[in-house]
Protein backbone atom coordinates (compact mmCIF):
# COMPACT_ATOMS: atom_id res chain seq x y z
CA UNK A 1 0.00 0.00 0.00
CA UNK A 2 1.25 3.12 -0.70
CA UNK A 3 2.16 6.14 1.85
CA UNK A 4 -1.14 8.24 2.88
CA UNK A 5 0.46 11.01 1.47
CA UNK A 6 0.83 9.44 -1.72
CA UNK A 7 -2.98 7.99 -1.92
CA UNK A 8 -4.17 11.29 -0.93
CA UNK A 9 -2.32 13.54 -4.10
CA UNK A 10 -3.56 10.94 -6.53
CA UNK A 11 -6.99 11.07 -4.98
CA UNK A 12 -6.27 14.76 -5.61
CA UNK A 13 -5.17 14.48 -9.25
CA UNK A 14 -8.02 12.40 -9.85
CA UNK A 15 -10.24 15.35 -9.19
CA UNK A 16 -7.87 17.87 -11.12
CA UNK A 17 -8.65 15.14 -14.44
CA UNK A 18 -12.41 15.08 -13.38
CA UNK A 19 -13.20 18.56 -12.77
CA UNK A 20 -10.53 20.48 -14.60
CA UNK A 21 -8.64 22.82 -12.20
CA UNK A 22 -10.43 26.38 -11.57
CA UNK A 23 -10.14 28.89 -14.16
CA UNK A 24 -6.85 30.36 -14.67
CA UNK A 25 -5.46 27.87 -13.28
CA UNK A 26 -3.51 25.09 -15.15
CA UNK A 27 -1.67 21.70 -14.45
CA UNK A 28 1.74 22.21 -15.97
CA UNK A 29 3.23 18.58 -14.89
CA UNK A 30 2.48 16.17 -11.87
CA UNK A 31 4.97 13.40 -12.62
CA UNK A 32 5.71 12.30 -9.31
CA UNK A 33 3.95 12.70 -5.71
CA UNK A 34 6.97 15.19 -5.08
CA UNK A 35 6.55 18.24 -7.00
CA UNK A 36 3.86 19.90 -9.19
CA UNK A 37 3.56 22.77 -11.39
CA UNK A 38 0.85 25.08 -12.43
CA UNK A 39 0.49 27.66 -14.20
CA UNK A 40 -1.63 30.96 -12.71
CA UNK A 41 -3.10 34.16 -14.20
CA UNK A 42 -5.15 36.47 -12.55
CA UNK A 43 -8.19 37.28 -15.04
CA UNK A 44 -10.51 40.13 -15.24
CA UNK A 45 -9.40 43.72 -14.40
CA UNK A 46 -6.81 43.21 -12.05
CA UNK A 47 -2.77 44.57 -11.57
CA UNK A 48 -1.59 41.43 -12.99
CA UNK A 49 -3.83 41.54 -16.52
CA UNK A 50 -1.87 39.52 -19.07
CA UNK A 51 0.99 37.55 -16.89
CA UNK A 52 1.21 34.28 -16.56
CA UNK A 53 2.71 33.20 -13.67
CA UNK A 54 4.27 29.36 -12.65
CA UNK A 55 3.56 27.58 -9.37
CA UNK A 56 5.80 24.44 -7.78
CA UNK A 57 4.06 22.92 -4.99
CA UNK A 58 6.78 20.53 -3.44
CA UNK A 59 5.22 17.59 -0.97
CA UNK A 60 7.30 15.44 1.89
CA UNK A 61 5.60 12.07 3.19
CA UNK A 62 3.73 14.41 5.86
CA UNK A 63 1.35 15.70 3.59
CA UNK A 64 -0.91 16.53 4.16
CA UNK A 65 -1.01 16.84 8.03
CA UNK A 66 2.40 18.96 7.13
CA UNK A 67 1.85 22.11 4.45
CA UNK A 68 3.09 21.48 0.71
CA UNK A 69 5.83 23.32 0.13
CA UNK A 70 4.56 26.45 -2.28
CA UNK A 71 6.68 29.09 -4.77
CA UNK A 72 6.52 30.62 -7.87
CA UNK A 73 8.91 29.60 -10.35
CA UNK A 74 11.83 32.23 -11.20
CA UNK A 75 13.42 31.60 -14.62
CA UNK A 76 14.11 32.81 -17.16
CA UNK A 77 10.28 32.87 -18.90
CA UNK A 78 8.58 32.99 -15.67
CA UNK A 79 9.09 36.17 -12.50
CA UNK A 80 7.39 36.00 -9.29
CA UNK A 81 4.60 38.50 -9.19
CA UNK A 82 5.21 41.91 -7.78
CA UNK A 83 3.67 41.56 -5.06
CA UNK A 84 4.02 42.67 -1.14
CA UNK A 85 3.56 39.40 -0.15
CA UNK A 86 6.13 37.86 -2.92
CA UNK A 87 9.49 37.89 -2.83
CA UNK A 88 11.60 37.82 -5.66
CA UNK A 89 12.87 34.75 -5.36
CA UNK A 90 9.26 33.50 -5.47
CA UNK A 91 8.93 32.73 -1.91
CA UNK A 92 5.12 33.63 -0.20
CA UNK A 93 4.26 35.11 2.92
CA UNK A 94 1.14 33.49 2.74
CA UNK A 95 -0.54 32.08 6.67
CA UNK A 96 -2.13 29.64 4.82
CA UNK A 97 1.24 27.88 3.74
CA UNK A 98 2.46 27.96 7.16
CA UNK A 99 0.52 28.53 10.89
CA UNK A 100 -3.07 28.52 9.05
CA UNK A 101 -2.57 25.59 6.70
CA UNK A 102 -5.26 22.99 7.45
CA UNK A 103 -4.88 19.29 6.26
CA UNK A 104 -8.29 19.73 4.81
CA UNK A 105 -7.09 22.18 2.94
CA UNK A 106 -5.37 20.78 -0.74
CA UNK A 107 -3.24 21.68 -3.56
CA UNK A 108 -6.58 23.42 -5.76
CA UNK A 109 -7.51 25.63 -2.57
CA UNK A 110 -4.18 26.61 -2.39
CA UNK A 111 -4.21 27.87 -5.81
CA UNK A 112 -7.49 29.22 -5.49
CA UNK A 113 -6.25 31.68 -2.21
CA UNK A 114 -2.99 32.12 -4.32
CA UNK A 115 -5.39 33.62 -6.70
CA UNK A 116 -7.36 35.85 -4.72
CA UNK A 117 -3.63 36.99 -2.83
CA UNK A 118 -3.16 38.92 -6.34
CA UNK A 119 -6.82 39.61 -7.73
CA UNK A 120 -7.31 41.55 -4.66
CA UNK A 121 -3.85 43.54 -5.03
CA UNK A 122 -3.87 47.02 -4.77
CA UNK A 123 -0.05 47.93 -5.78
CA UNK A 124 2.50 45.94 -7.15
CA UNK A 125 5.71 45.72 -4.91
CA UNK A 126 8.20 43.79 -2.79
CA UNK A 127 8.09 43.22 0.51
CA UNK A 128 10.16 45.67 2.22
CA UNK A 129 12.84 42.91 3.38
CA UNK A 130 13.03 41.68 0.09
CA UNK A 131 16.28 42.10 -0.90
CA UNK A 132 17.69 40.74 2.77
CA UNK A 133 15.26 37.96 3.01
CA UNK A 134 16.00 36.66 -0.83
CA UNK A 135 20.20 36.97 0.26
CA UNK A 136 19.43 34.12 3.09
CA UNK A 137 16.31 32.94 2.10
CA UNK A 138 16.49 28.77 2.51
CA UNK A 139 15.53 26.70 -0.74
CA UNK A 140 12.55 25.45 0.65
CA UNK A 141 10.39 28.40 1.83
CA UNK A 142 8.77 26.27 4.69
CA UNK A 143 12.11 26.63 6.82
CA UNK A 144 11.67 30.02 6.40
CA UNK A 145 9.71 31.93 9.59
CA UNK A 146 7.02 34.44 8.24
CA UNK A 147 5.30 36.92 10.06
CA UNK A 148 2.29 37.65 8.41
CA UNK A 149 0.38 40.51 8.26
CA UNK A 150 -2.70 41.76 9.46
CA UNK A 151 -3.92 41.18 6.15
CA UNK A 152 -3.37 37.43 6.66
CA UNK A 153 -3.93 35.74 3.31
CA UNK B 1 0.03 4.05 -11.21
CA UNK B 2 -1.40 3.08 -8.61
CA UNK B 3 -5.00 2.31 -8.23
CA UNK B 4 -6.92 4.46 -5.42
CA UNK B 5 -10.71 4.15 -4.82
CA UNK B 6 -12.05 7.54 -5.14
CA UNK B 7 -15.63 9.15 -5.16
CA UNK B 8 -15.17 9.41 -9.19
CA UNK B 9 -14.83 5.39 -9.96
CA UNK B 10 -18.82 5.93 -9.68
CA UNK B 11 -20.84 6.92 -12.99
CA UNK B 12 -23.64 9.01 -11.42
CA UNK B 13 -23.23 11.89 -9.33
CA UNK B 14 -25.38 10.73 -6.57
CA UNK B 15 -22.90 7.56 -5.92
CA UNK B 16 -20.19 10.16 -6.17
CA UNK B 17 -21.93 12.24 -3.52
CA UNK B 18 -21.99 9.33 -1.00
CA UNK B 19 -18.94 7.74 -1.64
CA UNK B 20 -17.66 11.19 -0.74
CA UNK B 21 -19.47 12.28 2.19
CA UNK B 22 -18.05 8.89 3.97
CA UNK B 23 -14.48 9.66 3.48
CA UNK B 24 -12.19 11.86 5.84
CA UNK B 25 -11.45 15.25 4.34
CA UNK B 26 -7.78 14.65 5.69
CA UNK B 27 -6.72 11.70 3.96
CA UNK B 28 -9.64 11.09 1.38
CA UNK B 29 -9.71 7.41 2.59
CA UNK B 30 -13.27 6.26 4.31
CA UNK B 31 -13.30 6.80 7.57
CA UNK B 32 -11.03 4.64 9.87
CA UNK B 33 -11.90 4.37 13.17
CA UNK B 34 -13.99 7.90 13.18
CA UNK B 35 -13.98 10.44 16.06
CA UNK B 36 -16.28 13.43 16.39
CA UNK B 37 -14.65 16.24 17.87
CA UNK B 38 -17.16 17.50 20.35
CA UNK B 39 -16.64 21.10 20.27
CA UNK B 40 -18.37 21.49 16.20
CA UNK B 41 -18.81 17.93 15.74
CA UNK B 42 -16.58 17.28 12.77
CA UNK B 43 -15.44 13.83 12.30
CA UNK B 44 -12.14 12.37 11.09
CA UNK B 45 -10.11 9.44 11.15
CA UNK B 46 -9.06 8.90 14.75
CA UNK B 47 -5.46 8.53 13.26
CA UNK B 48 -5.42 11.49 10.55
CA UNK B 49 -6.97 13.58 13.08
CA UNK B 50 -4.11 12.67 15.98
CA UNK B 51 -1.56 13.08 13.92
CA UNK B 52 -2.99 17.26 12.97
CA UNK B 53 -3.65 17.52 16.84
CA UNK B 54 0.39 16.79 17.45
CA UNK B 55 0.84 20.23 15.33
CA UNK B 56 -2.22 22.31 15.93
CA UNK B 57 -4.48 21.80 18.82
CA UNK B 58 -7.59 23.01 16.27
CA UNK B 59 -10.30 21.22 14.27
CA UNK B 60 -8.79 20.86 10.91
CA UNK B 61 -11.90 22.04 9.28
CA UNK B 62 -13.71 25.13 11.33
CA UNK B 63 -9.99 25.42 13.47
CA UNK B 64 -12.47 25.60 16.73
CA UNK B 65 -9.90 25.14 19.30
CA UNK B 66 -9.81 21.18 20.28
CA UNK B 67 -7.83 18.32 21.98
CA UNK B 68 -7.56 15.17 22.37
CA UNK B 69 -9.84 14.32 25.44
CA UNK B 70 -12.79 16.42 23.16
CA UNK B 71 -12.64 12.77 20.11
CA UNK B 72 -15.66 10.87 20.85
CA UNK B 73 -15.62 7.61 18.57
CA UNK B 74 -18.28 8.04 16.15
CA UNK B 75 -19.85 3.96 16.31
CA UNK B 76 -22.67 4.61 14.03
CA UNK B 77 -20.73 5.89 11.58
CA UNK B 78 -18.31 3.38 12.14
CA UNK B 79 -20.79 0.67 11.14
CA UNK B 80 -22.19 2.66 8.09
CA UNK B 81 -18.30 3.15 6.77
CA UNK B 82 -18.41 -0.78 7.31
CA UNK B 83 -21.20 -1.84 5.34
CA UNK B 84 -20.66 0.70 2.78
CA UNK B 85 -17.40 -1.16 2.51
CA UNK B 86 -19.01 -4.02 1.97
CA UNK B 87 -21.20 -2.73 -0.60
CA UNK B 88 -19.14 -0.46 -2.25
CA UNK B 89 -18.20 -2.89 -4.95
CA UNK B 90 -21.47 -4.39 -5.67
CA UNK B 91 -23.06 -0.77 -5.42
CA UNK B 92 -20.15 -0.29 -8.74
CA UNK B 93 -20.68 -2.95 -10.29
CA UNK B 94 -24.53 -2.57 -10.61
CA UNK B 95 -23.92 0.95 -11.85
CA UNK B 96 -21.87 -0.26 -14.28
CA UNK B 97 -23.92 -2.13 -15.58
CA UNK B 98 -26.75 -0.40 -15.27
CA UNK B 99 -25.38 2.53 -16.67
CA UNK B 100 -24.59 -0.09 -20.19
CA UNK B 101 -28.16 -1.40 -19.93
CA UNK B 102 -29.36 2.59 -20.28
CA UNK B 103 -27.39 3.40 -22.99
CA UNK B 104 -28.49 -0.17 -24.98
CA UNK B 105 -32.17 0.79 -24.04
CA UNK B 106 -32.43 4.58 -23.74
CA UNK B 107 -35.75 4.72 -25.71
CA UNK B 108 -37.04 3.15 -22.96
CA UNK B 109 -35.05 5.50 -20.50
CA UNK B 110 -36.47 8.19 -22.32
CA UNK B 111 -40.03 6.78 -21.33
CA UNK B 112 -39.31 6.99 -18.38
CA UNK B 113 -37.78 10.45 -17.63
CA UNK B 114 -41.08 11.66 -18.56
CA UNK B 115 -43.22 12.23 -15.75
CA UNK B 116 -46.33 10.84 -15.62
CA UNK B 117 -48.45 13.50 -15.25
CA UNK B 118 -46.96 15.11 -18.91
CA UNK B 119 -48.47 11.69 -20.26
CA UNK B 120 -50.28 13.63 -23.43
CA UNK B 121 -53.64 12.96 -22.58
CA UNK B 122 -55.47 11.00 -25.46
CA UNK B 123 -59.23 10.90 -26.01
CA UNK B 124 -58.97 7.35 -27.45
CA UNK B 125 -57.47 6.43 -23.88
CA UNK B 126 -60.01 4.00 -22.54
CA UNK B 127 -61.54 4.15 -18.90
CA UNK B 128 -59.86 0.55 -18.90
CA UNK B 129 -56.88 1.11 -20.10
CA UNK B 130 -55.78 4.40 -18.57
CA UNK B 131 -56.87 2.61 -15.23
CA UNK B 132 -54.73 -0.32 -16.10
CA UNK B 133 -51.84 1.88 -16.75
CA UNK B 134 -52.41 3.84 -13.58
CA UNK B 135 -52.49 0.75 -11.65
CA UNK B 136 -49.20 -0.75 -13.30
CA UNK B 137 -47.35 2.51 -12.44
CA UNK B 138 -48.78 2.27 -8.80
CA UNK B 139 -47.70 -1.29 -8.29
CA UNK B 140 -44.48 -0.48 -9.56
CA UNK B 141 -44.47 2.11 -7.53
CA UNK B 142 -45.68 0.34 -4.98
CA UNK B 143 -42.77 -2.54 -5.60
CA UNK B 144 -39.82 -0.46 -5.36
CA UNK B 145 -40.84 1.37 -2.17
CA UNK B 146 -41.12 -2.50 -0.33
CA UNK B 147 -38.54 -3.83 1.31
CA UNK B 148 -40.11 -6.91 0.78
CA UNK B 149 -39.22 -8.91 -2.30
CA UNK B 150 -42.69 -10.80 -1.99
CA UNK B 151 -44.31 -8.16 -3.32
CA UNK B 152 -46.55 -9.60 -6.12
CA UNK B 153 -48.16 -7.99 -8.89
CA UNK B 154 -51.37 -8.52 -9.71
CA UNK B 155 -53.18 -7.61 -13.37
CA UNK B 156 -56.83 -8.07 -12.83
CA UNK B 157 -57.63 -8.02 -16.23
CA UNK B 158 -57.71 -11.69 -17.28
CA UNK B 159 -56.34 -11.52 -20.55
CA UNK B 160 -55.26 -14.54 -22.19
CA UNK B 161 -52.24 -15.68 -21.43
CA UNK B 162 -49.26 -14.38 -24.17
CA UNK B 163 -45.95 -15.48 -24.89
CA UNK B 164 -43.62 -13.06 -23.69
CA UNK B 165 -41.58 -13.03 -26.83
CA UNK B 166 -44.95 -11.63 -28.11
CA UNK B 167 -43.49 -7.83 -26.67
CA UNK B 168 -42.04 -6.49 -29.66
CA UNK B 169 -39.26 -4.32 -28.64
CA UNK B 170 -41.27 -1.33 -30.63
CA UNK B 171 -44.01 -1.11 -29.29
CA UNK B 172 -42.57 -0.80 -25.91
CA UNK B 173 -39.74 1.51 -27.02
CA UNK B 174 -42.60 3.71 -28.57
CA UNK B 175 -44.98 3.57 -25.65
CA UNK B 176 -44.66 7.41 -24.88
CA UNK B 177 -45.54 9.17 -28.04
CA UNK B 178 -48.78 6.00 -28.50
CA UNK B 179 -51.36 5.50 -27.02
CA UNK B 180 -51.14 4.14 -23.62
CA UNK B 181 -53.03 0.99 -24.85
CA UNK B 182 -50.97 -1.02 -22.86
CA UNK B 183 -52.83 -3.87 -21.99
CA UNK B 184 -53.32 -6.39 -24.92
CA UNK B 185 -49.40 -6.05 -24.75
CA UNK B 186 -49.23 -6.42 -21.37
CA UNK B 187 -47.72 -9.99 -20.34
CA UNK B 188 -50.04 -11.27 -17.65
CA UNK B 189 -49.24 -11.67 -14.58
CA UNK B 190 -49.31 -14.94 -12.80
CA UNK B 191 -48.76 -14.68 -8.77
CA UNK B 192 -48.61 -17.60 -8.12
CA UNK B 193 -45.78 -18.37 -11.18
CA UNK B 194 -42.13 -19.53 -10.16
CA UNK B 195 -41.37 -19.21 -14.42
CA UNK B 196 -38.46 -17.79 -15.18
CA UNK B 197 -38.47 -16.29 -18.40
CA UNK B 198 -35.81 -14.09 -20.53
CA UNK B 199 -36.17 -10.57 -20.95
CA UNK B 200 -37.54 -9.72 -24.69
CA UNK B 201 -35.34 -6.79 -24.43
CA UNK B 202 -32.61 -7.43 -23.04
CA UNK B 203 -32.35 -10.77 -22.71
CA UNK B 204 -31.43 -11.09 -19.01
CA UNK B 205 -33.34 -14.42 -16.87
CA UNK B 206 -36.04 -11.99 -15.40
CA UNK B 207 -38.74 -13.58 -13.38
CA UNK B 208 -42.03 -14.07 -15.23
CA UNK B 209 -44.08 -11.97 -12.78
CA UNK B 210 -41.68 -9.02 -12.28
CA UNK B 211 -41.40 -8.95 -16.42
CA UNK B 212 -43.28 -5.83 -16.54
CA UNK B 213 -41.91 -3.57 -13.95
CA UNK B 214 -38.36 -4.58 -15.02
CA UNK B 215 -39.62 -3.76 -18.81
CA UNK B 216 -41.29 -0.79 -17.63
CA UNK B 217 -38.31 0.45 -15.90
CA UNK B 218 -35.82 0.49 -19.30
CA UNK B 219 -34.19 -2.78 -18.08
CA UNK B 220 -33.00 -1.31 -15.00
CA UNK B 221 -35.84 -3.42 -12.79
CA UNK B 222 -37.89 -0.41 -11.43
CA UNK B 223 -39.02 3.15 -12.70
CA UNK B 224 -36.38 5.17 -10.28
CA UNK B 225 -33.08 7.15 -10.82
CA UNK B 226 -30.21 4.69 -10.94
CA UNK B 227 -29.10 5.53 -7.44
CA UNK B 228 -32.49 4.83 -5.79
CA UNK B 229 -33.62 1.84 -8.01
CA UNK B 230 -30.77 -0.56 -6.70
CA UNK B 231 -32.47 -1.40 -3.34
CA UNK B 232 -36.08 -2.63 -4.95
CA UNK B 233 -36.82 -6.22 -4.74
CA UNK B 234 -37.16 -6.85 -8.72
CA UNK B 235 -33.57 -6.67 -8.47
CA UNK B 236 -32.92 -8.87 -5.37
CA UNK B 237 -35.36 -11.51 -7.19
CA UNK B 238 -32.21 -11.23 -9.47
CA UNK B 239 -29.91 -14.27 -7.14
CA UNK B 240 -26.93 -13.01 -7.88
CA UNK B 241 -27.66 -9.74 -6.84
CA UNK B 242 -29.40 -11.04 -3.96
CA UNK B 243 -26.32 -12.36 -2.37
CA UNK B 244 -24.88 -9.16 -3.04
CA UNK B 245 -27.14 -7.31 -1.51
CA UNK B 246 -27.85 -9.24 1.66
CA UNK B 247 -24.30 -9.13 2.52
CA UNK B 248 -25.00 -5.79 3.15
CA UNK B 249 -27.83 -5.85 5.12
CA UNK B 250 -26.44 -8.80 7.01
CA UNK B 251 -29.83 -10.61 6.07
CA UNK B 252 -28.67 -13.99 5.46
CA UNK B 253 -28.35 -16.26 2.63
CA UNK B 254 -25.00 -13.93 1.35
CA UNK B 255 -21.63 -16.14 1.37
CA UNK B 256 -20.43 -13.20 3.86
CA UNK B 257 -23.22 -11.44 5.83
CA UNK B 258 -25.44 -13.09 8.37
CA UNK B 259 -25.08 -12.11 11.76
CA UNK B 260 -22.83 -14.54 12.92
CA UNK B 261 -20.14 -13.49 11.09
CA UNK B 262 -20.37 -10.05 12.24
CA UNK B 263 -18.77 -10.55 15.70
CA UNK B 264 -16.27 -11.75 13.98
CA UNK B 265 -14.26 -8.95 12.87
CA UNK B 266 -11.91 -9.34 9.64
CA UNK B 267 -12.03 -12.91 10.26
CA UNK B 268 -9.18 -12.75 12.42
CA UNK B 269 -8.35 -14.94 15.42
CA UNK B 270 -10.12 -13.01 18.65
CA UNK B 271 -10.09 -16.06 20.80
CA UNK B 272 -7.22 -14.14 23.52
CA UNK B 273 -8.53 -10.41 23.97
CA UNK B 274 -4.80 -9.73 25.10
CA UNK B 275 -3.80 -9.52 21.87
CA UNK B 276 -6.01 -6.32 21.50
CA UNK B 277 -5.32 -3.18 22.91
CA UNK B 278 -8.03 -2.09 25.27
CA UNK B 279 -6.36 1.11 27.32
CA UNK B 280 -4.80 4.54 26.10
CA UNK B 281 -1.15 5.23 26.52
CA UNK B 282 -0.48 8.39 27.61
CA UNK B 283 1.83 11.04 25.83
CA UNK B 284 5.35 11.22 26.71
CA UNK B 285 7.15 14.49 27.57
CA UNK B 286 9.79 13.56 25.79
CA UNK B 287 12.24 16.14 26.77
CA UNK B 288 12.48 15.67 30.19
CA UNK B 289 13.34 12.07 29.70
CA UNK B 290 16.83 10.39 29.57
CA UNK B 291 17.64 7.56 26.46
CA UNK B 292 17.22 5.07 28.93
CA UNK B 293 13.45 5.84 29.97
CA UNK B 294 12.58 6.12 26.19
CA UNK B 295 14.23 3.19 25.42
CA UNK B 296 11.97 1.60 28.27
CA UNK B 297 8.84 3.10 26.89
CA UNK B 298 9.17 1.25 23.80
CA UNK B 299 10.38 -1.62 25.46
CA UNK B 300 7.59 -1.56 26.88
CA UNK B 301 5.09 -1.50 23.95
CA UNK B 302 7.50 -4.31 22.48
CA UNK B 303 8.80 -1.92 19.70
CA UNK B 304 12.16 -2.01 18.33
CA UNK B 305 15.13 0.49 19.97
CA UNK B 306 16.89 0.74 17.03
CA UNK B 307 18.33 3.91 15.72
CA UNK B 308 18.90 6.95 17.57
CA UNK B 309 16.95 8.79 20.23
CA UNK B 310 14.98 11.11 17.39
CA UNK B 311 13.82 7.38 15.70
CA UNK B 312 12.91 6.24 19.21
CA UNK B 313 10.87 9.34 19.84
CA UNK B 314 9.32 9.01 16.72
CA UNK B 315 8.48 5.49 16.58
CA UNK B 316 7.04 6.14 19.61
CA UNK B 317 5.33 9.04 19.04
CA UNK B 318 3.38 7.06 16.06
CA UNK B 319 2.23 4.49 18.03
CA UNK B 320 1.09 6.33 20.57
CA UNK B 321 -1.23 7.60 17.73
CA UNK B 322 -2.33 4.41 16.20
CA UNK B 323 -2.46 2.73 19.55
CA UNK B 324 -5.22 5.25 20.72
CA UNK B 325 -6.97 5.41 17.66
CA UNK B 326 -7.71 1.83 17.09
CA UNK B 327 -9.08 1.94 20.59
CA UNK B 328 -11.87 4.91 18.73
CA UNK B 329 -12.91 1.30 16.90
CA UNK B 330 -15.56 -1.46 17.68
CA UNK B 331 -13.51 -4.00 19.50
CA UNK B 332 -14.56 -6.19 16.00
CA UNK B 333 -12.36 -3.56 13.70
CA UNK B 334 -9.41 -3.38 16.31
CA UNK B 335 -5.93 -4.07 15.18
CA UNK B 336 -4.15 -6.50 17.81
CA UNK B 337 -0.78 -5.48 18.84
CA UNK B 338 0.87 -7.56 15.82
CA UNK B 339 -1.13 -5.84 13.57
CA UNK B 340 -0.40 -2.24 15.54
CA UNK B 341 3.80 -2.85 15.44
CA UNK B 342 3.21 -4.27 11.31
CA UNK B 343 1.54 -0.67 10.81
CA UNK B 344 4.17 1.03 12.46
CA UNK B 345 6.86 -0.77 10.58
CA UNK B 346 5.19 -0.25 7.54
CA UNK B 347 5.18 3.70 8.13
CA UNK B 348 8.97 4.03 8.57
CA UNK B 349 9.80 1.81 6.03
CA UNK B 350 7.26 4.50 4.04
CA UNK B 351 8.79 7.24 5.23
CA UNK B 352 12.57 6.12 5.30
CA UNK B 353 11.76 5.23 1.29
CA UNK B 354 10.46 8.12 0.31
CA UNK B 355 13.04 11.09 -0.32
CA UNK B 356 12.98 14.54 1.49
CA UNK B 357 10.84 16.87 -0.90
CA UNK B 358 14.09 18.96 -1.15
CA UNK B 359 15.49 16.67 -3.88
CA UNK B 360 15.20 19.42 -6.20
CA UNK B 361 17.88 21.70 -4.81
CA UNK B 362 18.04 24.67 -6.39
CA UNK B 363 15.43 25.12 -8.11
CA UNK B 364 16.14 28.55 -10.29
CA UNK B 365 19.08 25.88 -11.89
CA UNK B 366 16.44 23.01 -11.75
CA UNK B 367 13.81 25.20 -14.09
CA UNK B 368 16.67 26.77 -16.43
CA UNK B 369 18.28 23.14 -17.47
CA UNK B 370 14.29 22.15 -18.32
CA UNK B 371 13.53 25.10 -19.78
CA UNK B 372 12.52 24.32 -23.21
CA UNK B 373 10.71 21.10 -22.00
CA UNK B 374 8.82 23.33 -19.92
CA UNK B 375 7.54 26.22 -22.69
CA UNK B 376 6.75 22.91 -24.65
CA UNK B 377 5.00 21.64 -21.55
CA UNK B 378 2.70 25.37 -20.91
CA UNK B 379 2.38 25.20 -24.66
CA UNK B 380 0.58 21.64 -24.35
CA UNK B 381 -1.33 23.05 -20.91
CA UNK B 382 -2.67 25.59 -22.87
CA UNK B 383 -3.86 23.46 -25.98
CA UNK B 384 -5.38 20.89 -23.29
CA UNK B 385 -7.31 22.74 -20.66
CA UNK B 386 -8.12 19.85 -18.61
CA UNK B 387 -5.86 16.99 -18.85
CA UNK B 388 -2.30 16.98 -17.72
CA UNK B 389 0.07 16.42 -20.31
CA UNK B 390 0.12 12.94 -20.70
CA UNK B 391 2.77 10.87 -18.23
CA UNK B 392 5.26 10.05 -21.83
CA UNK B 393 4.76 14.23 -22.62
CA UNK B 394 7.32 14.81 -20.36
CA UNK B 395 10.01 12.43 -19.35
CA UNK B 396 12.71 14.78 -18.38
CA UNK B 397 10.78 15.74 -15.54
CA UNK B 398 10.90 13.43 -13.22
CA UNK B 399 14.08 11.53 -14.58
CA UNK B 400 16.02 15.08 -13.66
CA UNK B 401 14.78 15.45 -10.10
CA UNK B 402 16.51 12.06 -9.39
CA UNK B 403 19.51 13.27 -11.22
CA UNK B 404 19.91 16.15 -9.28
CA UNK B 405 19.48 15.09 -5.38
CA UNK B 406 21.29 17.09 -2.82
CA UNK B 407 23.81 15.25 -1.48
CA UNK B 408 22.83 15.69 2.14
CA UNK B 409 18.77 15.44 1.63
CA UNK B 410 17.39 17.19 4.70
CA UNK B 411 14.30 15.57 6.25
CA UNK B 412 12.15 18.80 6.15
CA UNK B 413 9.48 17.07 8.32
CA UNK B 414 11.46 16.02 11.00
CA UNK B 415 13.35 19.47 11.22
CA UNK B 416 10.07 21.49 11.07
CA UNK B 417 8.75 19.16 14.02
CA UNK B 418 12.07 19.80 15.84
CA UNK B 419 11.61 23.78 15.38
CA UNK B 420 7.96 23.44 16.96
CA UNK B 421 8.86 21.17 19.92
ZN1 LIG C 1 -8.57 10.09 7.53
ZN1 LIG D 1 -14.79 21.55 13.34
ZN1 LIG E 1 -34.65 -6.79 -19.61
Amino acid sequence: MASISARRLKKELTEINHEGTPTGIKLLSADDFETWFFSIEVLGNTLYQGEVFKLMFRFDGHYPISSPAVQFVVDQTHQAPIHPHVYSNGHICASILGNDWSPVLSVASVCITLQSMLASCKSKERPPDNDRYVAHAPDNPKKTRFHYDVDRV
Amino acid sequence: MMDVPDPSDFPTPDLRALDASLRCTICGELYDGPVMLTGCGHCFCSVCVRQHIQRESDCPSCRMKTSEVAFRPNSVLEEVVGAWKEARKHVLDMARVEQTLAARSHASVALQTIPESSNPPSASVTPSSARSLKRKRRNVDYVSDSESSEVVLVDGSPTPKKRPGKVSKVSRANRGSEQPSSDPEEIPLDPNSNEIIDCPMCGKRVPLRSINPHIDSGCKDVGRPPSKISLSPTKARNNNAKTQWSSLFGAGGGSSGGPDSKGKGKGKDRSSPSEIPTERLANASYDVLKDKQIKQLLAEQNLPTTGDRKAWIRRHKHYLIIHNATLDKAMKNRSTFAELRQELKHWEDEKAKKPASAGVSDVVEYTKANDGEFKRLVQEARRNTKKPPPKDASPGISGQSEKTPSPVAPDIPVKSEDMET
